[in-house]
């Protein structure tokens, strides 16, 4: 430890966006001696270093996230650079694949939705902007934390709109996920294992205690274009002073009326806000956060206003209330909260080595003891050093001996520390596997973006923005047409429970046939229905409004990318990926909970293996693959091609003799390439 | 050389049983070594009256509200109750939510357990709890109980069919948990679609179908040598590649394709997914599926109540209804627990947006057909349905009772690979025996 330390914080000093590869070759070697030294002490001996095609091939999962093209193999395996490895990583680090496969990470572990109402695809956007421009960890998680308003302005608060109405749930989460701790079961009781008690839990929920789903802008916007502040008089007290009693009789009820109209119009001014009130949030400085009605401890009685407290026994200052939450990011994000820093410097070592030195990532303190301790506080302080640079302190990782041992033969067991000889053997995830075969199909389209995410959400940012400068004739005309457009749908809606209940009653009757020619009427009517929803046919207003409106009453949409989905990275695409597509099978995120994707076997995803559409990759025409594959003349050529491919390896002597007699005919070799796709070797990364 | 190539239908199904017992049965860890050769569970397998050959479980994620459906209270304050009123069954005394019409018809074959209690008041944590009877922890996966039921019971891993399917359940199935992969559930994306891509694709013939397998295990022999043994992941990919190739080759492949059940079946069941879901965990079942678990998602009404109420709960109400009388008319009832399951109830004081939130203080479950005493309610909520006031059930008690009506020890202890005991029932989980027929 003594030697490492010095090195680590001249890290700090050099910190300028790219590192200078010395001192990330050095602090790499010091992680590594660190390691070994611990090994030393529990007499384990570290794997051997891998061989050049196990080391390529891992370099592009485990740092872009999909297999290397036949080409790029060729290429490193050819090369006879003595430098090579670390060209390649530092290559790979800063091409567009490393943005996306850090992607895929954020999307699982902060749990986004792209379609949810207009915030979700806010959110994404921003998100995927964020990990673009690498922003330093802190402050993509305090701008998070600290947002507020609404999501055309700051859609950072996606991250708060993503648990809409479940403040409580959004803050397990946040502790969870920043922090490293479950307390969620301290939500309803005291923490069976840990030491959090209900009060704490409730005393950090407090920060949050004045948050509002609502859109306190839109409110005032609409009070401002109906100049109409609440007032209901307009003489002075003096003259209403010199009035006869009959005549102030009179000017008050005129006054009272004049009121109520202008409350009205307000009323229906403000349906123009109503979508807009799910995609903000705002704070309350008089709301407080209460013990729920069954509190049972004796520290408080149910109905108590709770004052907000930091966890691990943090001292709070005096929080001015319309502050609870920039107090709360602050704290969170703060390099002295004793857990911000070694969380994600654990996330991002499994990311690389695919387990945590701390067993359980996501639950420190149920998590046995690491076997070097050492390593997590070296690790803290290179990620405090490298000021929460996620590249740069990848990029370390990645430049370690250990990236380059052979894996272990055995599992890690769940839930106990790992000695880490070697990373850890994995499934290809969802993403990488459905990226490799799209690679496969169209080559590197690391480059490839789909614009349109971007450009919905920024028209969608334009309406909104022509809203909130609208003149009180616009808001006006916007409102009529978009009670219009309201009022069809609801007559429709009443159409379809009246059809519904038709078709029950004739299902009850045992008229079957019938009910049928009903549920087809309904489709019908529904399907009639979207499509006038979509096109926003709304007549009673001009075209400059109709725009504006049309955006007021759905969700925006993430939109039709202009390039085909197999020409684009999974990264491109909205989250999370809809279910019975390739990246749900194979165990993609569904965004319910913190880092659900799973690379668990089962027979589905093995028979779309052996029979699914993607397998026409070795067969239809208009993949490059199948293309390229059937140009080659020589079965030696051939088996290269298809090894450096799929296994980013030369075959070996043995491998040669045993499967030239495959690749002898076009037919034969599809079969052989079939095999190839199924086998272990292919879903699993070394 | 791999197998398939020289063995017969019947040969090979023998030899996949065969080498799933063996190969798994003992990798388990040497504590369990002695569990697949003990004669006393065997014996207690067979003495015991588990009624329950097969279960169709059907679990509502998002946490079903129980004060509108099986525990109703028509006297509680408005506040309460809300505008959904009670109906009576074809059981005195037994009442349910308005939305039970077709159900109500059917309470003489249901067991309802008006007493769940629990601490689990996250989706993840509840959904976790609720399946495996054990709380969630990020250093362990507890098996659900279709795993388990298999474990302690293999006969039926020998068939052509996998026994224990889950229908529309998502990516976080705890499914075998840290069971061997043999035993983990078959996962159907869209019960309308079946099994996809079961069929060799056109232009593949059989011949060439049978050399890609050979292939592959040659391909993979270095691969499967060096990890075969320390890997669960690579043997699961082993396992389920066989799985697959088994199935293909089923004749009760057809056990997954709804195209074959009658238009009247379908209408009978609903239109909806779950609807289809149902309807083909009854297939599933007839063709000798053990276990079978369909869920319905979209209970977690935090607002508008009763709307979503009106929308939902008759989708439940159809499904369930059609599959009892369903069961019974093939007579399949007396062979086939039905269970309603969820993560926990609501919030019986109804919010400002007219939503109720999480409540795993006090929920219902039902049970019916195989094993069960029908036309009883079991346990008993307070006026507003907030607090359990008699025989306080956990999930724990639920497995362990579904165990016992299924003829399996819920106490029968096996280890994970970290050597820590575990029980189809829980720690401490106790069957209901009040409702065991």
């Amino acid at each position: 430890m003594k030697f490492a330390l010095p090195l680590i914080l001249c890290l700090a000093g050099a910190y300028a966006k790219t590192l200078p590869l010395e001192v990330v070759r050095n602090t790499a070697r010091e992680l590594d001696e660190v390691l070994v030294a611990g090994q030393k002490a529990k007499k384990l001996t570290p794997n051997p270093i891998v061989d050049d095609a196990t080391f390529l091939r891992r370099s592009y999962l485990n740092i872009i996230g999909r297999l290397p093209t036949h080409d790029e193999s060729r290429d490193f395996l050819d090369s006879t650079d003595k430098n090579k490895r670390t060209r390649l990583v530092d290559s790979l680090v800063d091409s567009p694949g490393f943005n996306s496969r850090l992607f895929n990470f954020w999307s699982d572990l902060l749990r986004v939705q792209t379609q949810s109402e207009s915030h979700g695809l806010g959110w994404h956007v921003w998100l995927k902007k964020a990990v673009e421009a690498n922003v330093p960890y802190d402050k993509m998680v305090e701008a998070m934390l600290a947002s507020d308003g609404h999501a055309a302005r700051n859609p950072a608060v996606g991250y708060y709109l993503r648990d809409r109405g479940m403040l409580l749930d959004n803050i397990s989460n946040t502790v969870e996920v920043f922090l490293g701790q479950q307390i969620g079961c301290a939500q309803c009781h005291d923490h069976p294992f840990d030491d959090t008690t209900q009060m704490e839990y409730y005393q950090l929920a407090a920060f949050l205690g004045g948050t509002e789903y609502r859109f306190d802008e839109g409110r005032e916007k609409i009070k401002e274009a109906m100049g109409f502040d609440g007032r209901q008089m307009d003489l002075s007290k003096k003259r209403i002073a010199k009035m006869t009693k009959e005549e102030r009789r009179k000017y008050f009820a005129e006054m009272k009326k004049k009121a109520n109209q202008k409350k009205g119009e307000a009323r229906s001014l403000g349906i123009v806000m109503r979508y807009h009130q799910r995609n903000a949030i705002s704070e309350n400085p008089s709301k407080e956060l209460k013990l729920p009605k069954d509190y049972a401890y004796d520290d408080g009685k149910p109905g108590d206003v709770v004052q907000p407290g930091f966890l691990f026994g943090l001292e709070t200052k005096d929080v001015p209330p319309e502050k609870r939450r920039d107090y709360f990011a602050k704290w969170v994000t703060s390099p002295k909260n004793p857990y911000f820093t070694k969380v994600i410097a654990n996330r991002m070592w499994e990311y690389v080595f695919g387990y945590g030195l701390v067993a359980n990532p996501s639950d420190w303190s149920n998590s046995p003891d690491p076997l070097y301790p050492e390593m997590v506080n070296i690790l803290e302080q290179a990620m405090l050093a490298s000021e929460y640079d996620l590249k740069q302190f990848l990029r370390i990782l990645f430049h370690t001996r250990l990236f380059q041992r052979e894996v272990t033969v055995e599992e890690p067991a769940q839930g106990f520390s790992f000695d880490f000889r070697g990373p850890v053997l994995r499934r290809l995830s969802a993403e990488e596997l459905r990226d490799s075969f799209v690679t496969l199909a169209s080559g590197n389209v690391d480059s490839n973006t789909n614009g349109a995410m971007e450009e919905s959400w920024n028209e969608y940012v334009e309406s909104f923005d022509f809203l909130m400068s609208t003149n009180k004739k616009q808001l006006k005309e916007i409102s009529v047409a978009v009670t219009e457009a309201e009022k069809k749908r609801r007559e429709l809606q009443k159409e379809l429970s009246m059809l519904r209940t038709r078709a029950q009653t004739a299902r009850n009757n045992g008229n079957l046939d019938k009910a049928r020619e009903i549920f087809i009427e309904i489709r019908d009517v529904q399907r009639k229905y979207g499509k006038k929803y979509q096109a926003g046919q709304i007549t009673t207003q001009s075209e400059a409004t109709q725009k504006a409106s049309v955006a007021l009453m759905r969700r925006v949409r993430a939109g039709r990318p202009d390039l085909p989905e197999y020409r684009m990275r999974a990264s491109e695409l909205p989250v999370p990926a809809r279910g019975g597509s390739f990246i749900a099978e194979f165990g993609g995120s569904d965004a319910e909970s913190p880092l659900s994707a799973n690379t668990e076997a089962t027979v589905p995803q093995t028979l779309r293996l052996l029979n699914g559409l993607e397998t026409g990759l070795l067969t239809n025409k208009k993949n490059a693959f199948a293309r390229s594959l059937t140009a080659i003349d020589s079965p030696a050529k051939r088996l290269d091609h298809l090894f450096l491919s799929l296994y980013s390896a030369y075959p070996t002597k043995k491998e040669k003799k045993a499967f030239l007699p495959e690749v002898r005919t076009t037919e034969s070799t599809v079969t052989f390439a079939r095999a190839m796709l199924t086998s272990n070797r292919f879903l699993f990364v070394q | 050389m791999n197998p398939f190539n020289q063995l017969d239908e019947s040969s090979r199904r023998e030899f996949l049983a065969n080498t799933a017992r063996t190969a798994f049965g003992v990798t388990l860890g040497g504590a369990s070594a002695s569990w697949f050769s003990s004669a006393e569970a065997a014996e207690a397998i067979a003495k015991s009256k588990g009624k329950a050959k097969n279960v169709i479980y059907l679990y509502m994620a998002g946490g079903m509200t129980h004060i509108d459906t099986f525990d109703p209270k028509p006297e509680a304050p408005v506040e309460y109750r809300g505008p959904i009123k009670a109906i009576g069954t074809n059981v005195d005394g037994i009442q349910l939510g308005q939305h039970f019409e077709r159900t109500a018809k059917h309470a003489d074959k249901m067991a309802i357990v008006r007493s769940m209690s629990s601490t689990q008041g996250a989706h993840a944590q509840g959904n976790y709890h609720i399946h495996t009877a054990y709380t969630k922890r990020a250093s362990i996966t507890h098996p659900t109980l279709g795993s388990w039921a298999n474990k302690l019971d293999p006969s039926r891993l020998a068939g052509t069919l996998p026994p224990y399917v889950t229908v529309h359940a998502g990516n976080n199935h705890p499914g075998a948990g840290f069971f061997e992969p043999n035993v983990a559930p078959l996962p159907i994306g869209d019960a309308e679609k079946g099994l996809q891509n079961s069929k060799r694709r056109s232009g593949v013939s059989e011949s060439h179908f049978n050399r890609q397998i050979a292939l592959r295990s040659k391909l993979d022999s270095d691969f499967t040598s060096r990890f075969n043994k320390g890997q669960r992941n690579v043997r699961a990919y082993e396992e389920m590649f066989s799985s697959a190739v088994n199935l293909m080759k089923s004749r009760d492949l057809e056990a997954f394709d709804l195209s074959k059940e009658s238009k009247d079946a379908h209408a009978a069941y609903g239109a909806d997914k779950f609807g289809k879901g149902v309807l083909l965990a009854r297939r599933l079942v007839e063709h000798g599926v053990r276990f079978v678990e369909v869920q319905l998602g979209g209970f977690d009404w935090h607002s508008d109540n009763f709307v979503k109420a009106d929308e939902k709960l008759p989708i439940l109400d159809q499904a369930y209804a059609a599959l009892l009388s369903d069961l019974k008319q093939r007579g399949l009832l007396e062979s086939t627990l039905v269970v309603i399951a969820t993560e926990f109830g609501r919030t019986p004081k109804i919010d400002d947006d007219a939503g109720r939130n999480h409540f795993p203080k006090a929920f219902s479950f039902v049970l019916a057909g195989a094993g069960i005493k029908g036309g009883t309610v079991y346990g008993k909520t307070d006026e507003t349905a907030s607090n359990v006031i008699t025989e306080k059930t956990s999930a724990a008690d639920f497995n362990a009772t579904i165990a016992s009506a299924m003829g399996l020890q819920h106490d029968q202890v096996l280890f994970s690979p970290s050597k820590r005991p575990f029980k189809m029932g829980g720690k401490t989980g106790q069957p209901i025996t009040d409702i065991l027929a």
